[in-house]
């Protein structure tokens, strides 16, 4: 239960959001700080950390401890900041070129692992930091700057993908609706697992196929009680729904160990929390005498 | 025939999946509880089956450094074995073998007369006794200790030691399979050996390799975790610290990539733990983005960088010191970090506490630079003084003031370390931040935060050199002959020509630069000025040290020995080039 009464502008900092005007990070941005409020974090309580991208300035923009690594390479950080010290609460923000790109190979692992953080990605189909290049979601035959007779490759299909490698916590949102991500964010973080929550956005300045009235005619909620998230082939045939319709909310959700939990070394209490004090090797030693 | 005592080298030589690593370990471990100093080394190919492999294992009376090329016992487990290295053997030495299974003809021994052949039924003996194929291994063991004329029951101890987590019956096997290989030539072999075992009252000593000693040294020193993607030949510090991590409550992680890797211990020690990663060279050119992320962040980090030749995949698992200008030079942009060379399994060990120390004092990245000889290689070594690697904490925030939430993590200090708060801390709030940042930590391009930050990470590096103190080691007499100007385990191979080279009556020194950043650029200069000849000497093609001490110094040594076909140096070798050049 929240301490005191928070309000999503306590999150901000003294820096302001240097996003394009219409951009989707802002609805993520909100719909993460209003998420925190209502959890009632303090700034201290809690770390973001952040990969590189449009999505990664956020870095700026929320009061909290952050850690704003590589390109590709939020994961890696979140994870091992969490094995030393799994008290704390972390939440990785990235963007569709930074996660399923540069760092695709540490998302399938971190499906697999199923560490307790928190992903949310920031999904608009192309790069916006380097000016509209296309990203693993862009759309095949969408011309970019970097494809300019089109994308020859199949998208990733993240949601999928996620699903696939053993996500335990395979959700999407959507960036106009921050009142269902608000929502989506705080079951994420609930979530006893490594918990991804894909959000489309629309790039008002590079991407202009995936607008927001392009989502806004396709998204749809799933309605609880109506979609069973915890079935894995229904899961895959709704993560499949990409063209008319669109799923937003839970897509699946098991309750599997975490790998925190399966580590015998911190079930006792974190690595932060061990002292330096008395450690001694020499029964250790002894065996190589 | 003068009888030569305690000192001998003993060689085996068979297929990779033959055993024989463990073979060499526990005659390491035998000889040096008869009180004598030992040194082994392995050759092995890139497989896992098959191929040619050997271990050496030296003995001596006094401490030894790095084995010889010649060797008085040759164990052959096949023909390739004997066609390579039966040449090596010194006049009166013996080839011990399995005739049921290799034919020994004289033009495979270059038809030598000077040596004898003493065929022990390797596999009939083991398999009468009920053991298995690869017990021909401990028939050998017993079969060699037999011509040492060395007490049988050095053996009982180290069998137990070794198997004794298979069970009692395993143990008793093994020792029965070795006295009966110990029997067989006792009773077979009817001449005097000439070289003999005597063992010697002596206190305990440790056999470790330089991997071993690191990873304990890195546990001693407080790690918590540790992450790493398996490569040769850096796998056993993994493979050591996953072992005692129940015994000492860290976490290893064997992660998905190097890249993973070095990010994972970034993570970690951000949290507030000591955290290293480990590899070689390939793996390290993976990690380099990530140097420069800790750098960046000021992030306490250490990394192992277990050299072998490259470039690529090069020679997996043979030695070289190739790396030294990669590490120094590693990740994009200008920052400084510290590099530290150990030369033996003991530097290895306190060295790994200090850098621990350091990098989480100076909220430094510190790069430990070693090589497949020294990780891989097993040296007697004087027990380690824990008394002596002593944990210093330090660059922690600490109480800061009552509701304060913004915290200037990134502000100026004198010597460049801005105490840092943790994830978690009231009080502590700031954003680490890959890119250029302010005091707070977030991005910023002005030129004065850049400047600040620029000056503020190099002047952590005088810092760390004024903690330090000195960091050459010498040895031998003052005003020799010879120096030899050296780093990491091609000190070893030095330090066994000045043995040599005494014996000779020649008078050498070495001056060992342990740490090649911060450069110790006054103490190289005094020896180098002051030295009547030095010569470089290091493992590999382009004398990378040697640039380095020109580029700090402005001196060249007199004369440069340089090897690159993935041994390290036999002292022979380093003897023969004193004696051209003096």
């Amino acid at each position: 239960m929240p301490k005191t009464q928070k309000d999503f502008n306590d999150y901000n900092t003294e820096v302001k959001p240097t996003w394009c005007p219409g951009c989707g990070d802002f609805g993520i941005w909100t719909a993460l700080r209003m998420a925190i409020a209502d959890l009632g974090w303090e700034p201290h309580d809690f770390l973001v950390v952040y990969g590189i991208g449009c999505s990664g300035n956020m870095a700026n923009f929320v009061k909290s401890y952050g850690f704003h690594g590589l390109h590709g390479r939020a994961l890696p950080v979140a994870i091992g900041a969490k094995l030393a010290n799994q008290d704390l609460k972390i939440i990785v923000l990235g963007g569709d070129g930074d996660g399923y790109g540069e760092g695709g190979n540490h998302f399938i692992h971190a499906l697999r692992g199923n560490v307790d953080i928190t992903y949310i990605v920031h999904d608009n189909q192309v790069y916006g930091l380097t000016k509209g290049q296309m990203s693993p979601t862009t759309e095949q035959g969408q011309p970019t700057s970097s494809t300019p007779e089109g994308v020859i490759e199949q998208p990733i299909n993240p949601v999928a993908l996620a699903v696939a490698a053993g996500g335990t916590f395979v959700a999407q949102g959507f960036a106009g609706d921050t009142l269902q991500l608000r929502e989506l964010i705080k079951q994420a973080i609930a979530h006893p697992g490594f918990a991804h929550v894909n959000v489309l956005q629309p790039c008002v300045t590079f991407n202009h196929h995936n607008t927001f009235s392009w989502f806004m005619k396709r998204v749809y909620k799933l309605e609880p009680g109506k979609y069973e998230s915890g079935n894995k082939l229904k899961a895959f045939e709704k993560a499949l729904e990409w063209g008319e319709k669109i799923p937003t909310g839970i897509i699946y959700q098991e309750i599997r160990h975490t790998y925190e939990q399966d580590v015998s070394e911190l079930k006792k209490q974190s690595l932060l929390r061990q002292a330096l004090k008395k450690i001694d090797i020499s029964k250790t030693l002894a065996k190589f005498s | 025939m003068n009888q030569v005592i305690n000192r001998f080298t003993w060689k085996i030589g068979g297929a990779a999946g033959d055993g024989i690593m463990v073979t060499g370990a526990m005659l390491s471990k035998i000889f040096t509880r008869a009180g004598l100093w030992v040194t082994d080394y392995s050759e092995y190919p890139s497989l896992i089956r098959g191929g040619h492999n050997t271990q050496v294992v030296q003995v001596d009376e006094e401490q030894i450094f790095t084995h010889d090329q010649g060797n008085e016992i040759l164990v052959a487990l096949n023909e390739e074995t004997v066609r390579l290295h039966a040449s090596e053997i010194s006049p009166g030495g013996v080839i011990i073998y399995d005739d049921a299974r290799l034919k020994i003809l004289p033009a495979m021994i270059g038809n030598r007369e000077d040596i004898d052949l003493m065929a022990v039924p390797f596999q009939k003996i083991a398999s009468d006794l009920g053991g298995k194929d690869i017990m021909r291994n401990t028939v050998a063991l017993g079969a060699s200790l037999a011509f040492l004329d060395a007490p049988f029951n050095l053996i009982e101890g180290v069998m137990q030691d070794t198997f004794g987590d298979k069970g009692e019956k395993i143990v008793k096997l093994n020792i029965n399979i070795a006295r009966a290989g110990y029997d067989f030539v006792k009773s077979n072999f009817k001449k005097t050996f000439p070289w003999l075992i005597k063992p010697k009252k002596q206190e305990t000593h440790m056999v470790i390799s330089g991997n071993e000693a690191m990873a304990l040294g890195l546990l001693q020193g407080g790690l918590k975790f540790y992450a790493a993607y398996p490569m040769t030949p850096a796998s056993s510090i993994l493979i050591t610290l996953a072992e005692l991590a129940p015994v000492y409550g860290h976490v290893t992680k064997h992660a998905e990539d190097e890249i993973a890797a070095v990010n994972l211990a970034i993570g970690a020690a951000f949290a507030g733990v000591r955290s290293a990663t480990g590899t070689s060279g390939g793996g390290f050119c993976l990690m380099t983005e990530g140097l420069g992320l800790a750098a960046e962040t000021e992030t306490p980090l250490v990394i192992v960088n277990a050299q072998r030749p490259g470039p690529s995949t090069g020679l997996p698992t043979w030695t070289e010191q190739g790396d030294l200008r990669f590490v120094m030079h590693a990740s994009q942009g200008d920052f400084p970090r510290v590099i530290s060379a150990p030369a033996d399994p003991t530097q290895a060990f306190y060295e790994s506490v200090r850098a621990l120390n350091i990098a989480e004092k100076f909220h430094m990245q510190v790069i430990m630079l070693t090589d497949k000889y020294l990780a891989e290689s097993h040296w007697t070594t004087p027990e380690f003084d824990l008394t002596k690697a002593k944990i210093e904490q330090g660059g922690f925030l600490e109480n800061p003031p009552k509701g304060q939430v913004f915290y200037q993590r990134y502000a100026d200090s004198p010597n460049g370390v801005t105490p840092r708060s943790l994830p978690g801390q009231p009080g502590g709030v700031f954003t680490a931040n890959s890119d250029e940042h302010s005091p707070l930590g977030y991005s910023t391009e002005s030129s004065e935060d850049r400047e600040l930050q620029v000056e503020k990470r190099a002047k952590k590096l005088e810092a760390v050199k004024a903690f330090l103190g000195e960091t050459v080691v010498k040895e031998g007499p003052e005003n020799s002959d010879v120096t030899f100007v050296t780093w990491g385990s091609a000190t070893q191979s030095c330090r066994e020509a000045l043995r040599k080279l005494k014996v000779m009556g020649v008078n050498a020194n070495i001056l060992q630069i342990l740490y090649i950043l911060p450069f110790p650029a006054d103490a190289v200069s005094r020896v180098l000025k002051n030295s009547k000849k030095t010569i470089l000497v290091e493992n590999n093609f382009s004398g990378q040290l040697g640039g380095v001490i020109r580029e700090f110094t402005g001196l060249k040594c007199d004369a440069e020995l340089l090897k690159y076909d993935g041994r390290p140096f036999w002292p022979e070798e380093i003897v023969d080039f004193v004696k051209k050049v003096i």
